[in-house]
């Protein structure tokens, strides 16, 4: 595997390989969001889980967040390229969101939790803050920005091979689109 | 040996102006334009080759080169639009 294949797996993969991947991610991101509290309320974008809220809250809002997205960048791949085809949206939509599946469950350990908690109650006092909590966030907030730029590189590589857009007016399009439906999404869920 | 198909002074598509027999030695003069499958490289005649040879199946062609089937639609694509540009 080189670099070309890690940040376009959409060259080289199988359709159906990737889609076996990405729906047993999309599995796993339910268990991990819920063992950290969240919930996959749009693509690129997790909110907390209020309390006492079960599992099959997390299901229905992580399938209908997800199933949005899909339908939406489908229709655009469709009128940006009429031999679009549905599975490689699917596809780019399941297997770009990855990285971030991966880093959710992290902010549920205990260990990471208390470094939230300590943080937010000595916002005031800055200097009770813990030099431990600190490196910690830093840390972990750098490590998911990586992931989140990995996971957006994922995102257009992926929908740049299912529809072969090469116009700038289009991947504009695309881009505001895509924003569009991160924000419609965290207001309907 | 490789055709030249594209003028190294100006980067033009290059036209036939003598053919000869190998047999007899007769020469043929004149100012032949190149059918459209010679004015594409070397790849892209190796990649029309092997759409016929798969029985036209990108699916099939996409299996032998290891990549996605998306990939090769993109690839056909291009080359449908580039052949176009050169019909015109």
């Amino acid at each position: 595997m080189n670099w070309k294949t890690i940040f376009n797996p959409f060259l080289k993969f199988d359709d159906k390989k990737l889609l076996v991947i990405g729906i047993l991610f999309f599995i796993f991101n339910i268990f991990g969001s819920y063992y950290a509290d969240s919930i996959n309320d749009s693509i690129f974008h997790y909110s907390s889980l209020e309390e006492n809220q079960e599992i099959w809250e997390v299901v229905k809002v992580n399938s209908l967040s997800y199933l949005m997205a899909i339908v939406i960048i489908f229709i655009l791949g469709k009128i940006l390229n009429g031999r679009t085809r549905f599975i490689d949206i699917l596809n780019t939509l399941l297997i770009s969101q990855i990285p971030l599946m991966i880093m959710i469950p992290i902010n549920g350990l205990p260990f990471y939790k208390k470094a939230i908690e300590n943080l937010s109650d000595n916002i005031a006092t800055p200097e009770k803050i813990q030099f431990w909590d600190m490196t910690l966030l830093t840390f972990g907030g750098f490590i998911s920005l990586i992931l989140l730029i990995y996971s957006i590189v994922l995102y257009y590589n992926g929908f740049k091979t299912a529809t072969n857009i090469k116009k700038w007016q289009h991947i504009v399009l695309f881009a505001f689109i895509t924003l569009l439906i991160t924000i419609v999404s965290q207001i309907i869920f | 040996m490789k055709l030249p198909i594209i003028c190294p002074s100006c980067d033009h598509t290059l036209n036939v102006s003598q053919m000869k027999c190998p047999d007899c030695g007769t020469n043929v003069n004149g100012d032949y334009e190149l059918p459209v499958f010679l004015k594409l490289n070397r790849e892209e005649q190796d990649f029309i080759l092997n759409f016929f040879l798969s029985s036209g199946s990108i699916k099939e062609m996409a299996k032998q080169a290891e990549l996605s089937y998306p990939t090769m639609r993109n690839k056909m694509d291009d080359l449908i639009q580039k052949i176009d540009q050169l019909k015109k």
